[in-house]
């Protein structure tokens, strides 16, 4: 076609070919939503972030430090399911323009009394290969040619926020041992005092996250599967890692009157602002939450990124789906999220556990009130829960519910899904799987230890108990984690995995 | 067919300045409204590109989709996925048929589960792509009272009520899609918004932000292309050609960044490179508007035999979109307003008028107007397509001929010098017929 065309050429050509490929020809291209893009699945969270796993929110973690009781450590994973990148992938990066918020809420009201933020910029560029230019010894080796800064603040409302680390210099991802020989001393580098007392660690670690697929798909579906299968040994995650002295999180600094906070974790992103007049100041969209992980995983109506659904070969979520809203839901909107209350109470997979086990009790019929006190009010006799009939709810035992502190007020109280930590709950000698449910309240849903499974707790909850005890023996013999060895000071977490 | 278009193309042949339809279509239309397209995933990541660009794997999803509905065949979200697969192959490739499979997928999809959002806002998307806006907002606003916070329904809105004209909803449409699902969808749309609003600047940062989002090679072209358009809508050719080169480069089947690369050449005084572009592109993709913009650059080299031939290609193509219920009135009324019969165009337009009061079609009714010499009545719609903040140079070159035709010196010259100042290229036929207009007001 490099010749110019003959007037007679084209002419035979109109009603043939030309205006036979019409027949082919749409319209000019007159965009749909861009919803296509659900892949594969696995632990995580919901479509949407698994593309984006900057801010795809693997795990939130909090619990009193074992060796420094005054204080709490606060843990918050992202990019689940990384392999190790032994310096040949691209880096595990945190999200630029990007706030990652731990928020506090020490009244239960569902807004934060306090935040601490994380803020990211890049230092050199991102590649796809070749991280590194020889062996790094040091966070600022010049050998790194990526890398991560970032700042630290803490907001609380009316206050101007409070800068607790400026620009240092994020733990990379993991490269081999030739890269890196002693990810142990960049480890110890990156970890960096916090102003007021506490510490900080930015950068990667091992994943410790672990759980029992039959569990998370009993409770789902009420299926069961017939093997164990974790999915997330041997991958790594990004962390952010925050020890901070008790009286900094209780409300009124004082533990001892106000002993319960709520935590949950939120990314948003930097948005734009097209409205008239818009622009100026910067947007952001939160585009990520966990609180109780398992909420968004187990309980979205239309997530479909299980293990029965991999086994099924199913690799489908519903992009734009219930999963995908409640990471842009606002925690102090929970209560009268209609959306959020259903998937926390109306559940699928107790009915159909119990059809496949005529012999045991039958469960609660939906709504689940206990469910309801377990991930939005917190377990205290004096909470609320307005689900089905009349508002008292089930769980009696005082653990972990804001309506504890005493300087709360107790009108405010607003239901929220939260992960909810009594700060006086004493450090278990003996952590049990089971938490309260086996005599253990330190344990989930009392915050969540590095050893706790919010699965297996959430799994016996929605089969009856602590009320009904039947079931229990069923799940005695799952698998225990996390999968690799914790280290016993501050981060705790293993170092990352690498495979070279 | 033949004898008739010919016929009235030898008539409209004496008219030396003839048509701003190729900057309208081509200038204006694709990179102002009507290919608001990229079809924009969700978010993907910086530092993953392989992952992402796997998971947007469309023919693969597709496969995906079919093998799962095979075993089972009552997942309506699966049904409604693979019609929205479809839609999504339908955009890349402009190929018409994937409409049919699309809608009945989405019909299985309603009839399994009525109401189910997935197949609502495909539905939505499918009247889009057939340019049926209203049937689009009905099928949008359904999936809206159902889950006013998913985010695949918004972009569905937003170019419904861009091409209604209803422009505030548009732009809460896309500002909700921004605040829900930051990301390639909402920031390409947010071009678009900011564009119309006649916010430039802001436009190209939103589509700097596209672009940093953009992992996969369809979609870093198409947010590279609309740079382009950027640039070259402010008469900028040689940074909107290199725009369109990185585009092509990363996707050579990017049909619209070949058909704007062709222009550019053109612009840059490479006739040959441009006949080679446009050549290439009409025959791989023969879209209404590329075709067109063919005809009219041969026409502008003298190649009168050539370019009729691609005015008739264009009229069969549009009888064809016709024939599957697929209306264009706003293109087929510009292309008569030019090289046909003004009378239809006017007729076309006006019922397009009633249908949705968009700038394209004030401007492009304003034209046909102002062509079969009703000028007084024309110029009302120009002065609404000027409502907006956007001013394409060709909305400028068409108001000032038409306050050129009123006797309205001042404002005709000032329109005319604003047209050519803009984008002195914005149309192989017009910008010169603007330029003998300008030195011939006394």
């Amino acid at each position: 076609m490099a010749d110019k065309p003959s007037p007679h050429r084209p002419r035979r050509r109109v009603p043939t070919a030309a205006v036979a490929a019409s027949a082919l020809i749409a319209l000019a291209a007159w965009g749909g939503p861009g919803t296509q893009g659900a892949s594969a699945g696995s632990h995580i969270d919901a479509p949407s972030a698994m593309l984006d796993p900057e801010i795809n929110a693997g795990d939130l973690y909090a619990f009193t430090s074992p060796e420094a009781p005054d204080t709490v450590t606060l843990i918050a994973t992202y990019q689940s399911l990384r392999l190790p990148v032994d310096g040949v992938l691209p880096p595990a990066t945190f999200g630029t323009r990007t706030h990652y918020d731990l928020n506090i809420d020490t009244r239960g009201t569902g807004r934060p009394d306090l935040t601490y933020r994380w803020t990211f910029r890049d230092e050199g560029q991102r590649q796809f290969l070749g991280v590194l230019n020889g062996q790094v010894d040091s966070l600022s080796s010049p050998n790194l040619k990526f890398k991560q800064r970032y700042t630290l603040e803490e907001l609380r409302p009316r206050k101007a926020p409070k800068v607790l680390v400026r620009d240092a210099i994020a733990a990379p991802s993991r490269a081999g041992a030739v890269g890196m020989p002693d990810y142990g001393a960049l480890r110890r580098e990156a970890t960096l005092a916090v102003p007021g007392g506490g510490k900080v660690y930015t950068g990667q670690a091992a994943d410790p996250f672990f759980n029992d697929s039959r569990e998370m798909e009993i409770l789902k579906s009420g299926t069961e599967l017939p093997l164990p299968f974790s999915p997330l040994q041997g991958t790594n995650v990004t962390v952010m890692a925050l020890q901070v002295p008790k009286k900094a999180l209780a409300l009124n600094g004082d533990p001892a009157r106000n002993p319960v906070v709520g935590i949950w974790a939120t990314a948003a992103r930097e948005t734009l602002n097209v409205q008239p007049g818009g622009g100026g100041t910067p947007r952001y969209a939160q585009v990520s939450r966990v609180g109780n992980v398992i909420v968004n995983e187990a309980l979205a109506p239309d997530n479909y990124l299980t293990p029965a659904a991999m086994f099924r070969g199913s690799p489908l979520g519903v992009i734009g789906g219930v999963a995908d809203q409640f990471n842009t839901w606002d925690a102090a909107e929970d209560a009268d999220n209609r959306q959020l209350i259903d998937m926390v109470t109306k559940l699928k997979g107790p009915k159909a556990f119990h059809a496949t086990h005529p012999g045991l009790p039958a469960p609660q019929p939906n709504p689940r009130k206990d469910m309801f006190q377990l991930l939005m009010t917190g377990l205290s006799g004096k909470a609320r829960c307005p689900v089905g009939e009349g508002t008292s709810c089930p769980i009696r035992t005082e653990l972990n519910s804001q309506v504890m502190n005493a300087d709360a007020d107790a009108d405010a109280f607003r239901p929220s899904e939260q992960l909810r930590l009594n700060l006086t709950t004493p450090v278990s000698a003996t952590p049990r799987k089971g938490g309260f449910l086996d005599g253990d309240p330190q344990g989930y849903p009392n915050g969540r230890r590095l050893t706790d499974d919010p699965t297996h707790v959430l799994v016996r909850v929605a089969m009856g108990e602590p009320a009904v005890k039947e079931y229990a023996p069923l799940f005695r013999f799952t698998t225990s984690g996390p999968p690799t060895k914790l280290s016993s000071d501050f981060p705790y977490l293993a170092d990352p995995h690498r495979l070279f | 067919m033949t004898g008739k278009t010919i016929k009235t193309l030898g008539a409209l042949g004496r008219r030396p300045a003839a048509t701003g339809l190729a900057c309208v279509v081509v200038g204006a239309v694709t990179a102002g409204l009507l290919s608001l397209s990229p079809d924009a995933p969700p978010r993907p990541a910086h530092g993953n590109p392989a992952a992402s660009a796997a998971a947007q794997d469309v023919p693969a999803q597709i496969d995906a989709r079919r093998a799962w509905l095979r075993e089972h065949p009552k997942d309506a979200t699966v049904w409604a996925g693979l019609a929205l697969g479809y839609l999504e192959q339908a955009r890349r490739t402009a190929d018409f048929s994937y409409y049919g499979r699309a809608e009945k997928a989405l019909k299985r999809s309603l009839s399994l589960r009525p109401g189910n959002v997935t197949a609502l806002v495909g539905m939505g998307t499918l009247a889009n792509a057939r340019h049926d806006f209203a049937a689009a907002e009905r099928w949008g606003e359904q999936a809206r009272r159902a889950e006013p916070g998913n985010w695949t329904v918004y972009p569905v809105l937003a170019d419904a009520y861009t091409q209604l004209g209803a422009y505030p909803k548009a732009t809460a449409a896309v500002q909700r899609l921004l605040d829900l699902k930051p990301g390639v969808a909402a920031f390409t749309r947010a071009g678009y918004e900011l564009e119309m609003q006649g916010r430039t600047d802001a436009a190209e940062g939103a589509l700097r932000r596209a672009l940093e989002d953009a992992a996969v090679p369809a979609e870093r072209a198409f947010c590279l292309h609309r740079l382009g358009e950027l640039d070259w809508e402010r008469g900028r050719p040689e940074q909107a050609y290199a725009r369109y080169e990185e585009a092509l480069r990363a996707d050579p089947g990017a049909h619209a960044a070949l058909a704007a690369r062709a222009k550019a050449h053109a612009a840059l005084g490479r006739t040959e490179a441009a006949l080679t572009d446009y050549r290439t592109v009409t025959e791989r993709v023969p879209l209404p508007e590329y075709v067109l913009a063919y005809g009219e650059f041969l026409d502008s080299l003298g190649r009168k035999d050539e370019a009729r031939l691609q005015y008739e290609v264009l009229r069969a193509q549009i009888r064809l979109l016709e024939g599957q219920g697929a209306g264009d009135d706003l293109t087929l009324g510009l292309f008569e307003a030019d090289h046909g019969d003004p009378a239809v165009a006017v007729r076309k337009l006006t019922a397009e008028w009633s249908r949705r009061k968009s700038a394209l079609v004030a401007d492009a009714l304003a034209w046909a107007l102002h062509r079969s010499g009703r000028s007084a009545e024309a110029a009302e719609y120009a002065a609404a397509a000027a409502q907006l903040g956007w001013r394409p140079a060709s909305f400028a070159y068409h108001r000032g001929e038409i306050e050129r035709a009123l006797g309205r010196k001042d404002e005709a010259r000032r329109l005319l010098a604003a047209a050519l100042k803009t984008n002195p290229h914005f149309s192989p036929l017009d910008a010169p017929a603007a330029r003998k207009a300008l030195g011939g007001i006394s």
